[in-house]
C-alpha cells in the first residue's frame, strides 16, 4: 500500500513537472507580443505608443459598423477601432487596459453599449478566453477570467499545469512550435484603422420579424462598464456612449425604450454623453442593413458620418 | 455525467476514496447514491423510469421464486412486458407512429395518433436488458432473488456500467456487492491503466475521427468515391474506439474499487468471419441475445431453414435494440445476411480454398479472411452511421464513383485534391497524427493478443519503459485530444 502511494505520488509529480515546464514554454512562446496570430485581438495587443484622437470600443456594432476613415474625416485626427466582434464588456475592458499599458494615448473613447454587451451571457462567445491564455498568470487578467469563465475552468487552468493549452490544443497546435511566422509589416487592420465593415450588402433573413427580447442587464457586464469608465477617468479620456442603429420595421418597441432609458441613466450617473440611434430614420432603411443588428457597407459609411457629427458636436 | 468530463475526474476519486474509507456495511449505500448522482447528472427526472423497472423486477423476482407452473411464467411475462413497455414508449413509440403515419397517408388518411415530445433516457436499452436478464435468470433457477432492495438497485444502477454496459449477468456481479473489497494496489493500478487507455481511445482517436468524418456523414451528397470510402473505414475505428474506450473506462473504474466486470471487446477487427466478429464485438450484448433469444428460439438445433430464420431474426432485433430507425434494422439485417451467406457457402468456400491451395499459405488466407470480414463490417457500419436510409443508400452506391479520376487528381494534387479527398479537409498533419495514433493502438492491441492478455501494457518491462508509455499517453491526450466537442459516447443514445 505504501509503495503504491509512493509510486502514485512520484508519477503525479512527474506529470505535474512535465505539465509545468510545458506550460511555461507555451506561455513564453505564444505570448501575444512574440507570437503572430492572424487575429484582431493580437493586432490590438501589439499596438504600441500610438497617439489617437479617438478610439472605438465595443462589440460588432462598433467593430463592423463604424468606419474609422470616415470618422477621421469628420472628427479630424487619427483614430483606431479596438472593438471586437462578438465581445462582451469584460473583453473590451481587458483590451483597453492592455492598449493603454502599451503607452497608447486616446483623447476620446467611443463606446458601443447595447442590450447585447449588457447581457453578454446571451452571446455565443463574449470572452475569447483562449487568446489570452498566455497572459493568464498576470493578476488582473486572472481576475477577469474569474468573472468570465466558470469556476471549474478557472481553477483548472490556474492550478493544473498545461490544462488550459490541452483544452485548446487545436488553437495551440504542436506544429506551431516548428513553424513560427514573423509579424507581417502591414496587416489589413492597419489600412482600415481596425474597422471590419461588412461587405455583404443584401439584407440577410429579412422575412422574419425580430422582436426585442426582455432586457435584464447582467452584473458582470455592469461591473466592467464601470471599470472601463474608471479606467478612462484615470487616463483623462473623454467618453462617448452610443447604441448603434438596428433595423426596425416600424416604430420603437417598449423593450427597446426600456434599454435606452437604462443606458441613459448610466450615462447621466457618470456625466457621460450618450447617443442612441434606435429612433433615427436609418433604422427603417433596409438598404442600409446587412441583417437586423448590423449595418452594411453603405449603412456603415452613412452611420459613421452621422456618428462623427455627433461626436464633433459634443466635444 | 460523461467519463471524459471534468466532473467525472473529480467524481471518481472522491467516490473511490469514500468507498474504501467507509465501513463495509455502508458501502452499498454510497455506491447507490453515487450511481443516482451519476445518472441524474444527465436528465434527473429519468431516474423515475429506472426506479419503476427496479421496483417491478425486484418484486417480480421474489414472487417468481415462490410461484410455480403457469403463475411463475405469468410473473416473468409481467416483468418482461413492463420492461419492454418502457422501451416501447420511450424508444419505439415515435418510430412506430411515424411508420404508421406513412402507411395511413398512402391510403389518403391522416394519422390521428399524436407524437410524443420526449428525450430518450440515456442508456435505456442497457439497464433494461440488465434488469431483464435478472428476472430471466431467477425464473430459470440460476439465480436466487436478491432480497436486499438496495443491493438489487445497485445491480441495475452500478454507475460504471449504468449507461453503456457491459450488460452484466446477476451471477457475475450481484455477489460482488456483498464481498468486502480491500484496497488492492495491483488491481487499482490495472484499473487506472485501463481508464487511461480508454481515454486515449475515446478522446484521442474516436473524437478526432468524429470531427473529421461528421461533415461527410452529415451531407454525404456533397461527396463521392474516396472521401466516402475513407469516412466509412474511419467510422469503423471511431465506433470501436468510442465504445471499447467507454468499456475500458467502465471496467477500469470498477476494478479500482475491486469489482470485476465482464470483458466487452476482444479485438473484433481481427476476426476472420462475421460469426467470429460477433463473439468479439459487444460481447455482453451478443451473449445476451444468444442466451435469451437465439437459444430459446431453438438456436441451431432446428431445421436448417428455421436456423437461418433464427439467425436473421436475432440480428434484426439486435439492430432494433440499437435504435428506432430503419438504418439500424438494415444494419442488423445485413449482419444476419452475412452469417446466412457464410453458412450457405461454407462447403463451396472450403472447396475453393483447397483448389487454389490457400491452405498452404495460412497467413495469406487468414489475412484475406480478416480483410474481407473487416470490409463487410465497414459496409454495414455505413447504415449504422448514416442519418437516414436515403443517405446510407447514397453512400453505398457512390463509394466507387469517379474513383479513377480522383486517384489521378490525388497523385498530382490537382486543385488541392489531397486536402479535400484524402485529409477530409483537416490538413495533412492532423490526418497523419490520427493515422499514427491508430497505428499505436493497433500495435498495442497486437501485443495484447500476442501476450494473450487484453490488459497488456508492458507488464514485464522495466518501470522506466512502462512509465514512459503512460506519460506518452497523457502527453498525447493533452496535445492531440479533442476536448471541445462535448462529445458523448455513441452508445449512450441506445
Amino acid at each position: 500500500m505504501r509503495f503504491f502511494i509512493l509510486k502514485a505520488f512520484i508519477f503525479f509529480i512527474l506529470i505535474y513537472a512535465i505539465g509545468f515546464i510545458a506550460e511555461w514554454y507555451y506561455d513564453d512562446y505564444f505570448h501575444p507580443g512574440r507570437f503572430y496570430r492572424q487575429n484582431k485581438i493580437y493586432w490590438i495587443l501589439n499596438k504600441k505608443q500610438g497617439d489617437y484622437n479617438f478610439a472605438l470600443l465595443g462589440s460588432s456594432r462598433a467593430a463592423n459598423v463604424v468606419d474609422v476613415n470616415t470618422l477621421e474625416r469628420e472628427i479630424t485626427g487619427e483614430g483606431i477601432n479596438i472593438a471586437t466582434s462578438g465581445s462582451g464588456l469584460a473583453e473590451n475592458y481587458l483590451l483597453l487596459k492592455k492598449f493603454l499599458e502599451n503607452q497608447n494615448k486616446i483623447k476620446i473613447l467611443v463606446i458601443n453599449v447595447d442590450e447585447y454587451n449588457l447581457q453578454s451571457s446571451r452571446m455565443p462567445y463574449p470572452f475569447t478566453d483562449y487568446l489570452f491564455l498566455p497572459l493568464l498568470k498576470e493578476k488582473e487578467i486572472s481576475d477577469i477570467y474569474r468573472d468570465a469563465v466558470t469556476s471549474e475552468k478557472y481553477f483548472l487552468w490556474n492550478y493544473v499545469p498545461f490544462s488550459k493549452y490541452a483544452e485548446f490544443n487545436e488553437k495551440y497546435p504542436l506544429e506551431f512550435l516548428f513553424k513560427k511566422s514573423d509579424f507581417p509589416k502591414v496587416l489589413s487592420w492597419d489600412t482600415t484603422g481596425g474597422s471590419e465593415i461588412l461587405r455583404e450588402d443584401e439584407f440577410v433573413n429579412f422575412e422574419s420579424i425580430k422582436k426585442t427580447e426582455i432586457f435584464i442587464p447582467e452584473k458582470t457586464d455592469m461591473l466592467y462598464l464601470t471599470k472601463i469608465i474608471d479606467l478612462c477617468n484615470q487616463h483623462d479620456i473623454h467618453i462617448f456612449l452610443y447604441s448603434a442603429p438596428q433595423y426596425q420595421v416600424s416604430g420603437v418597441d417598449e423593450e427597446r425604450k426600456k434599454i435606452n432609458t437604462f443606458i441613459d441613466s448610466i450615462a447621466k450617473k457618470h456625466s457621460i454623453p450618450y447617443c442612441q440611434f434606435y429612433s433615427h430614420p436609418i433604422c427603417h432603411d433596409k438598404n442600409c442593413f446587412r441583417d437586423y443588428t448590423h449595418l452594411n457597407y453603405k449603412g456603415a459609411l452613412r452611420f459613421s458620418t452621422i456618428l462623427g457629427e455627433k461626436i464633433k458636436d459634443t466635444f | 455525467m460523461l467519463f471524459n468530463s471534468l466532473e467525472f475526474i473529480l467524481f471518481f476519486p472522491i467516490v473511490t476514496l469514500l468507498y474504501f474509507v467507509l465501513p463495509y456495511k455502508y458501502r452499498w449505500f454510497l455506491l447507490l447514491m453515487a450511481s443516482c448522482y451519476f445518472y441524474m447528472a444527465f436528465v434527473p427526472i429519468y431516474i423515475l423510469i429506472l426506479g419503476f423497472t427496479i421496483v417491478v423486477d425486484y418484486f417480480a423476482a421474489i414472487y417468481i421464486e415462490k410461484a410455480s407452473g403457469k403463475k411463475r411464467r405469468n410473473l416473468l411475462i409481467i416483468s418482461l412486458a413492463s420492461n419492454i413497455f418502457i422501451l416501447a414508449v420511450f424508444k419505439y413509440y415515435n418510430f412506430i407512429n411515424e411508420n404508421l403515419s406513412f402507411i395511413v397517408t398512402l391510403f389518403g388518411h391522416e394519422n390521428p395518433i399524436p407524437f410524443l415530445k420526449i428525450l430518450l433516457p440515456i442508456g435505456l436499452s442497457f439497464h433494461t436488458f440488465q434488469a431483464m436478464s435478472y428476472t430471466i435468470e431467477v425464473y430459470r433457477g440460476n439465480q436466487k432473488p436478491e432480497k436486499h432492495f438496495g443491493i438489487y438497485s445497485l445491480y441495475v444502477m452500478f454507475y460504471p456500467q449504468l449507461v453503456a454496459g457491459p450488460i452484466e449477468r446477476p451471477q457475475n456481479i450481484l455477489h460482488q456487492f456483498y464481498e468486502k473489497h480491500n484496497f488492492q494496489p495491483n488491481q487499482a493500478t490495472e484499473g487506472l491503466k485501463l481508464i487511461l487507455w480508454g481515454m486515449f481511445k475515446k478522446i484521442l482517436i474516436a473524437d478526432r475521427i468524429a470531427a473529421m468524418i461528421n461533415p461527410v456523414f452529415n451531407s454525404p451528397q456533397s461527396y463521392e468515391g474516396i472521401p466516402l470510402i475513407l469516412a466509412s473505414i474511419l467510422f469503423a475505428f471511431q465506433i470501436y474506439c468510442d465504445f471499447s474506450g467507454y468499456s475500458d473506462i467502465a471496467i477500469g473504474s470498477a476494478k479500482v474499487m475491486g469489482f470485476k466486470l465482464m470483458n466487452n471487446f476482444n479485438h473484433p477487427y481481427c476476426s476472420r468471419s462475421i460469426s467470429e466478429f460477433w463473439s468479439r464485438w459487444h460481447i455482453s450484448l451478443s451473449t445476451w441475445f444468444r442466451d435469451y433469444l437465439y437459444i430459446p428460439m431453438g438456436g441451431n438445433r432446428v431445421k436448417i431453414s428455421r436456423w437461418y430464420f433464427n439467425l436473421f431474426f436475432v440480428f434484426i432485433i439486435s439492430g432494433l435494440w440499437h435504435g428506432a430507425n430503419w438504418t439500424y434494422i438494415i444494419w442488423g439485417a445485413l449482419h444476419g445476411l452475412y452469417l446466412i451467406c457464410a453458412l450457405f457457402t461454407a462447403k463451396a468456400s472450403e472447396k475453393f480454398v483447397s483448389i487454389v491451395r490457400l491452405t498452404k499459405a495460412p497467413i495469406l488466407w487468414n489475412a484475406c479472411q480478416t480483410l474481407a470480414t473487416f470490409l463487410l463490417v465497414c459496409f454495414a457500419w455505413v447504415f449504422f452511421r448514416a442519418s437516414s436510409f436515403s443517405d446510407a443508400y447514397y453512400i453505398s452506391t457512390h463509394l466507387f464513383s469517379n474513383i479513377g479520376q480522383q486517384l489521378r487528381m490525388i497523385l498530382t494534387d490537382y486543385g488541392n485534391s489531397r486536402m479535400n479527398l484524402v485529409y477530409l479537409n483537416t490538413g495533412m498533419i492532423s490526418f497523419a497524427t490520427l493515422v499514427v495514433f491508430i497505428f499505436v493502438m493497433e500495435l498495442i492491441q497486437w501485443k495484447q493478443r500476442k501476450e494473450g492478455d487484453t490488459r497488456y501494457f508492458f507488464q514485464n518491462k522495466p518501470i522506466a519503459i512502462r512509465w514512459s508509455f503512460y506519460i506518452f499517453l497523457v502527453i498525447s491526450i493533452s496535445l492531440f485530444g479533442v476536448f471541445h466537442n462535448n462529445s458523448e459516447f455513441i452508445y449512450f443514445q441506445f
